[in-house]
């Protein structure tokens, strides 16, 4: 489902003290399929950006469309009472830390949750629930017990698979990784991008992770102080150094290291993103020169 | 609402310390009872909007902040009009009639209670809630020797008040993870809308508990112990400000007592 973020500005806290801009004539359009990540520091606008792609916030200025579904700013008595259902259930949203919104008695019934309020009979909801929970390979085992009674990990899992139950096309992830040490992470982002391909999911990745970011997506938008301040390949952007430094984010590992690699060893190919590519890469040739 | 909110700033009203402007509040709200006349209740609604304006807020904020309070301010002008039935006959219609008492006393008691919310409201916006709770213990202290735990009951306080905003914004954060489940808060049957609650309670409780724990460990490694022999991070410190705002009470009331003979 394509998405179209139009001269988005949102005011937080509008007409107190507090009132502060959280993002500024914001200008994103994102066609179907695609993965792209959020990039950005905490505060950046990068979440409250996201929170408006399902109408969980509404643009104080400009427009939010979602294939046929426009989210506009509230001016009438009328918008406040529209339903966003519809477009609830064809954008997932998975927050950070997802294992906090459990709290059904069972995992499956926690994961039913969500087609049930989306209109779903109780014989689907449970269907649906099931082939989520396989989606995110939990234990059949597992299926039965409280959520409060699983690991972390395990929680998150039913927690994303609460989300994937409503079968939507566009998923969201806020910060999937945090809190999970490095191979944890792995897993959670290549979990993603399976669960993108095999389901046909549009995705958009909310990260600070500049090798998430490198090694995942196929397109990064920098947010900074509430606007866009860079949209293109993550590679264009890790590899010029002064735009990198002037946006305050980091080179990432992977980029680091092969500029180690080649200042010590000669050229590299420029295309090599993540850290096993990188890793093969030099495993070979260093023994091809070992020959 | 806006009462029990703290906002930033430097005014004169912020400056003071909490426990002049907590006592003073306090002292207040007898001395309100002293205004029974027309020049008594000129004199307090100046004073009151003298000290807003000190505060520096914004008349606008105070007005979208206090617009429920209002209501019930008018609310209970009406209960006078319509039930107070000392004095002359004024206006009659049908079962209402309006006396000269009505009005007198309408007037009054709804003034009454503008001055008082108004000042305290005044007190908790420019008084951060920590300074606050460090005034009620300043208070509470002579009463340790009735074995009043005034040290542990301002430590509750201080905890409550600083999980407050914690709490608030992990509702919000689960409140938007159920709305993103479909959760429908905003309209349906009442019936529905109380069904909601629940997978916003559990989630809730669960992390206020866990919360608590962890701050009880946190606080048992570092060796936490109250009360006596404490020393504090924040010291509070007593200015001649704040020995002017006393005297201004006694000018205040003095002031009153002699109007009261004027009218």
């Amino acid at each position: 489902m394509p998405i179209s973020i139009e001269e988005v500005t949102y005011l937080y806290q509008l007409n107190t003290p507090f009132e502060r801009t959280a993002l500024r004539d914001v200008n994103v359009s994102i066609p179907s399929g695609a993965l792209v990540a959020f990039l950005g520091h905490t505060g950046s606008g990068k979440s409250t950006l996201v929170q408006h792609l399902n109408g969980l916030l509404r643009p104080t200025k400009g427009r939010v469309v979602v294939d046929d579904i426009e989210v506009r700013p509230i001016t009438k008595r009328r918008d406040k009472k529209e339903s966003l259902l519809p477009l609830r259930r064809r954008v997932g949203l998975v927050f950070q830390y997802p294992e906090h919104q459990l709290f059904e008695e069972t995992v499956e019934r926690d994961v039913m949750f969500g087609p049930r309020n989306f209109g779903a009979t109780e014989a689907e909801a449970k269907e649906r629930a099931h082939a989520a929970l396989r989606l995110v390979g939990l234990d059949e085992a597992l299926w039965t017990r409280s959520p409060f009674d699983l690991s972390g990990g395990q929680m998150r899992r039913v927690a994303i698979a609460g989300v994937l139950a409503s079968r939507p096309d566009v998923l969201v992830v806020d910060e999937p990784t945090a809190g999970l040490d490095p191979l944890g992470r792995r897993d959670m982002l290549s979990l993603f991008k399976r669960l993108k391909q095999e389901l046909d999911l549009t995705l958009i990745l909310v990260s600070h992770d500049m090798d998430d970011v490198l090694t995942y997506a196929e397109r990064v938008v920098v947010m900074e102080r509430g606007a866009v301040a860079f949209d293109g390949d993550p590679f264009d952007l890790f590899r010029d150094e002064a735009l990198v430094t002037s946006l305050q984010l980091d080179v990432p590992n992977v980029l680091r290291m092969a500029q180690a690699f080649e200042s010590t060893f000669g050229p590299i190919p420029p295309a090599l993103r993540t850290e096993t590519e990188l890793a093969d890469w030099i495993a070979m040739n260093l023994r091809k020169e070992g020959d | 609402m806006i009462i029990g909110q703290y906002i930033p700033g430097h005014s004169w009203l912020h400056s003071l310390d909490a426990r002049a402007k907590t006592l003073f509040v306090l002292l207040f709200i007898p001395i309100v009872f002293l205004a029974d006349n027309l020049w008594t209740n000129m004199f307090l609604l100046t004073f009151t909007l003298f000290a807003v304006k000190l505060s520096q807020l914004s008349w606008r904020f105070l007005w979208n902040g206090l617009k429920m309070i209002l209501f019930l301010i008018i609310f209970t002008l009406f209960l006078q009009l319509f039930f107070n039935r000392d004095g002359e006959l004024l206006v009659a219609f049908g079962p209402f009639s309006i006396y000269s008492e009505g009005i007198r006393m309408g007037m009054i008691v709804s003034l009454r209670f503008f001055y008082l919310v108004m000042l305290t409201t005044l007190v908790t916006l420019t008084t951060t809630p920590m300074e606050l709770t460090d005034s009620i213990e300043a208070g509470l202290r002579p009463l340790e020797r009735f074995k009043v735990p005034a040290h542990e009951i301002a430590l509750m306080l201080s905890i409550s008040l600083r999980f407050l905003p914690t709490l608030a914004d992990e509702t919000d954060r689960i409140m938007k993870a159920q709305q993103a489940r479909g959760v429908d808060l905003k309209s349906g049957p009442v019936k529905d809308r109380l069904k909601a609650v629940v997978p916003l309670m559990i989630p809730l409780f669960v992390s206020a508990f866990k919360r608590a724990e962890d701050l009880a460990t946190a606080m048992e490694a570092r060796g936490y112990r109250g009360g006596e022999g404490r020393t504090r991070w924040r010291e509070m410190t007593w200015h001649r400000r704040d020995t002017g705002l006393l005297v201004a009470f006694v000018v205040l009331t003095l002031i009153l007592l002699g109007l009261r003979g004027i009218g």
